[in-house]
C-alpha cells in the first residue's frame, strides 16, 4: 500500500473520481456498464411544470368548449375535461420521451427508476393516479361542497385527511416520488443542457505562444515543487473564477487570488503579476491541471491543498 | 526542478474528440425534436457509433480529467444520448393493437381471484341493499344518490317508473346523461387504481356502494312488478358496465394485495410491477365503459323491444366471456 501510494498523506487516494450518489440523485446503469447519475427534480419544480401543463389544458378546453359547445351542448366540456386531463400527460410523455411542455420548460424528464426504456404501459400507470393525487384534493380544498354535499363535520374531516395522504407522499418520500411514480417505477429528473465552454488550458497555450515573442514576462513557468501545493478542490475554484471573468467584481477577486497564489508558491517574479494577473492565473491553471492530471495517471490524487506546516 | 510540460495531455485528448461530441450533441438534439422515426438512415447509423465513443470518453473524463466544465458537459451529453439511444421504437398503433388483441385479457386473467372477490363484494352489497329496501322502502335513499336516480325513487308511481324504463327523451339530454355516466364511472374506476394503494380498503367500499345502488333499485322495481322490464333496461349496458367496474375494483384490490404482500421482491419493485399491469386493466375497463356508454346512450333509447334488449345483453355477455377466457392465449 505504501509503495502504491508513494508515501502520501491521507488526502490522497487512488479511487476513481465519480460524484457520490446522494439521496437526490438517481443512478442508472447503462448496458455499456456505465453508471449515469441524474439529479432528481424537486417537488416545487414538478408543481411548476404541472401548473404550466394545466394552463395549456385549461386554454385548450376553453377553446374547444367555445367552438364545439354549440353543437354538442353541455356534454362536450365534460367529456373534454375527462379526456384532456387523463390523456394530455400520457400522450405528450409518450411522444416527447418522458417530457411535456411544462417539463421541457424546466428541463424535467421522466425516466424509469431501473434505467430501462419507457413504454406506454409505464407512462399510463404513472398518469392514472393524477385524479387521486391532485384533482380530488384540489376540489376538496377549493370547493368541498362539490364532493361532500350530504356529509358534515367528522365525516368530512376524516375524508379530507384521508384524501390528503396521496398529495403528501412526494413531500416525505426520500426520492420525491409521487404515488404514480411508485406504481409505475419511474422518477422525474432534472437535466439542464450543459454547453461545452472553451478549454482554459488550451487558451493559455495559444495565447502564450503568441505573447511569448513579444513580452517574455507573461510567460510564466512553474516548478514541480510549486505545483505540489494545491489540489483538485483549488483547481475547481480557480476554474470557476476564470470562467466568471466577465462577472461584476471578478477583476478584484482575480487580483486577490493571483496575489495569494503567488505568495503561497513563492513566485520569484512578484512584479509581473501586478500587470498580468489574468495571464498568470491562466498559466497557473494550465500548469496545475497538467500536473494533477499527470499525477492521476500515476494513480496519485490530491483533493485539497497541503497544509502550510508540512510545506516547510 | 525541471519546467513543467506546458500543455496538459487533456487538452490534446479534447482536441482530438470534440468534433465527435459536437456531432452527437447535434444529432441528439434533432432526435429529441423530431423523433427517431424522422431521421435519415445514415444519420441513424452514426448515432450508436458516436454514442459509444462519447461513453468511453466520459469514462476517461471521470477518472483522469480535471476540466470540470468538460466533465459536466460529457455527463449531460451521455445522459441525453442514452435516453435517445435506448428509447422504445414501437409505434403507438402497434402498442394499442397488441393490447386489445391479448394484453388486456391476459392482465385480467392474471388477477382472476381478485376479480372474483370484487364481484362477490358487489353482490353482497346488492343483497344487503335489496333486503333492506324490501323491508323498509325509505332506506332506499341511503343507497341511491338523488342525482343519479333521475326520478326513480319509492315516491314515484308505478306508471312513472315504467316510463323511466322506456322513455325516449330528447337527443341532447340523452347524450349529456350518457356522457355524465361515462365520465362518472370512468373517474371512479380510475380512482380505484390509486385507492388500491391504501391497502385496497376504499375499493371494497366503492364496490359495496355500487352493489347497494343496484340492489336497492332492483328491490324498488321488483316490488312494483317491473322485474322483467327493469332487467331489460339495465342489462344491455350493465353487462359491460358492471364488468368494467368489477375489473377496476379487482385491479385496486390486486395493487393493495401486492403492497401488503410484496413477496420475494422489494416492495418498490413489486409495486411498479403490479402498477404497470393494472394500469392496462384500468385502460381496458375505461374502453369497456365507453362501449357501455354508447349502448346506453343510443341503443337502449332507440330499441324498445324487451326481447331484443335481452338478446343484446346476452350477446355482450358471451362476447366478453370469450374475450377474457381466450384472447391472447398461446396456441398449444
Amino acid at each position: 500500500m505504501l509503495l502504491l501510494h508513494g508515501g502520501t498523506q491521507g488526502t490522497m487516494s487512488t479511487t476513481a473520481a465519480k460524484p457520490l450518489p446522494t439521496p437526490l440523485m438517481a443512478t442508472v446503469r447503462t448496458p455499456e456498464g456505465m453508471h449515469l447519475h441524474f439529479q432528481l427534480a424537486t417537488v416545487s419544480e414538478r408543481y411548476v411544470a404541472m401548473a404550466i401543463d394545466l394552463m395549456i389544458i385549461g386554454v385548450a378546453l376553453g377553446l374547444a368548449s367555445l367552438l364545439l359547445g354549440f353543437v354538442f351542448g353541455a356534454a362536450m366540456p365534460m367529456l373534454g375535461f375527462f379526456f384532456l386531463r387523463h390523456c394530455y400527460f400520457l400522450w405528450f410523455e409518450t411522444r416527447g420521451k418522458g417530457t411535456t411542455f411544462g417539463k421541457r420548460r424546466l428541463h424535467l424528464r421522466v425516466i424509469r427508476a431501473d434505467g430501462g426504456p419507457l413504454t406506454m404501459e409505464i407512462l399510463l400507470a404513472r398518469n392514472l393516479t393524477r385524479d387521486i393525487e391532485f384533482f380530488v384534493p384540489f376540489v376538496i380544498m377549493v370547493a368541498p361542497q362539490a364532493l361532500f354535499a350530504d356529509h358534515e363535520g367528522l365525516v368530512r374531516l376524516a375524508a379530507t385527511l384521508w384524501v390528503l395522504v396521496p398529495l403528501a407522499i412526494p413531500f416525505w418520500h426520500p426520492k420525491n416520488q409521487r404515488l404514480g411514480d411508485l406504481l409505475a417505477g419511474t422518477q422525474v429528473i432534472v437535466a439542464p443542457p450543459v454547453a461545452m465552454l472553451k478549454d482554459l488550458a488550451d487558451i493559455q497555450h495559444e495565447a502564450g505562444e503568441r505573447i511569448a515573442d513579444a513580452t517574455p514576462e507573461t510567460r510564466f513557468t512553474f516548478t514541480n515543487h510549486q505545483l505540489q501545493i494545491y489540489g483538485e478542490h483549488e483547481l475547481k475554484v480557480l476554474e470557476d473564477l476564470l470562467r466568471k471573468s466577465d462577472a461584476l467584481g471578478a477583476k478584484k477577486s482575480q487580483r486577490a487570488a493571483a496575489k495569494s497564489i503567488a505568495k503561497r508558491i513563492a513566485l520569484a517574479d512578484m512584479q509581473s503579476i501586478d500587470l498580468y494577473e489574468k495571464e498568470f492565473l491562466q498559466a497557473f491553471y494550465a500548469a496545475q491541471r497538467g500536473h494533477l492530471e499527470q499525477q492521476l495517471l500515476l494513480g496519485k490524487r490530491r483533493m485539497k491543498k497541503r497544509e502550510q506546516s508540512k510545506d516547510e | 526542478m525541471s519546467n513543467h510540460e506546458p500543455i496538459p495531455w487533456s487538452v490534446t485528448f479534447r482536441r482530438e474528440r470534440q468534433e465527435t461530441w459536437r456531432e452527437l450533441e447535434d444529432l441528439v438534439k434533432r432526435c429529441e425534436r423530431d423523433g427517431l422515426v424522422n431521421m435519415s438512415a445514415d444519420k441513424l447509423a452514426r448515432l450508436p457509433v458516436l454514442y459509444r465513443a462519447t461513453v468511453s470518453a466520459l469514462g476517461v473524463a471521470r477518472t483522469s480529467l480535471l476540466d470540470q466544465n468538460l466533465r459536466d458537459y460529457l455527463e449531460a451529453l451521455v445522459a441525453r444520448a442514452y435516453l435517445v439511444v435506448y428509447s422504445p421504437k414501437r409505434a403507438v398503433g402497434q402498442v394499442l393493437r397488441e393490447f386489445l388483441i391479448g394484453g388486456f385479457a391476459e392482465s385480467v386473467r392474471s388477477i382472476r381471484w381478485h376479480v372474483l372477490v370484487a364481484f362477490l363484494t358487489m353482490m353482497v352489497g346488492g343483497a344487503i341493499a335489496y333486503a333492506m329496501v324490501q323491508a323498509d322502502s325509505s332506506s332506499y335513499y341511503m343507497f341511491v344518490d338523488r342525482g343519479l336516480a333521475g326520478g326513480r325513487d319509492p315516491m314515484a308511481t308505478t306508471e312513472t317508473l315504467r316510463e323511466t324504463l322506456f322513455a325516449t327523451q330528447d337527443y341532447e339530454g340523452l347524450l349529456t346523461f350518457a356522457v355524465m355516466l361515462f365520465t362518472h364511472n370512468s373517474s371512479v374506476g380510475i380512482l380505484a387504481y390509486g385507492l388500491g394503494f391504501a391497502l385496497g380498503l376504499p375499493v371494497l367500499l366503492l364496490l359495496l356502494q355500487t352493489g347497494m345502488m343496484l340492489g336497492s333499485m332492483t328491490a324498488l322495481f321488483h316490488s312494483r312488478g317491473l322485474a322483467v322490464e327493469w332487467w331489460s333496461w339495465i342489462l344491455p349496458h350493465g353487462v359491460t358496465e358492471l364488468t368494467a367496474i368489477v375489473l377496476c375494483g379487482a385491479a385496486g384490490l390486486a395493487i393493495g394485495h401486492r403492497v401488503v404482500f410484496p413477496g420475494r421482491s422489494a416492495r418498490s419493485v413489486a409495486m411498479a410491477d403490479i402498477g404497470r399491469s393494472m394500469g392496462a386493466v384500468i385502460a381496458g375497463s375505461v374502453a369497456m365503459l365507453l362501449v357501455a356508454g354508447v349502448v346506453e346512450g343510443i341503443f337502449r333509447q332507440v330499441v324498445q323491444s324487451i326481447s331484443i334488449r335481452y338478446l343484446m345483453a346476452a350477446t355482450f355477455a358471451v362476447l366478453w366471456t370469450c374475450y377474457f377466457c381466450m384472447a391472447g392465449r398461446k396456441a398449444r
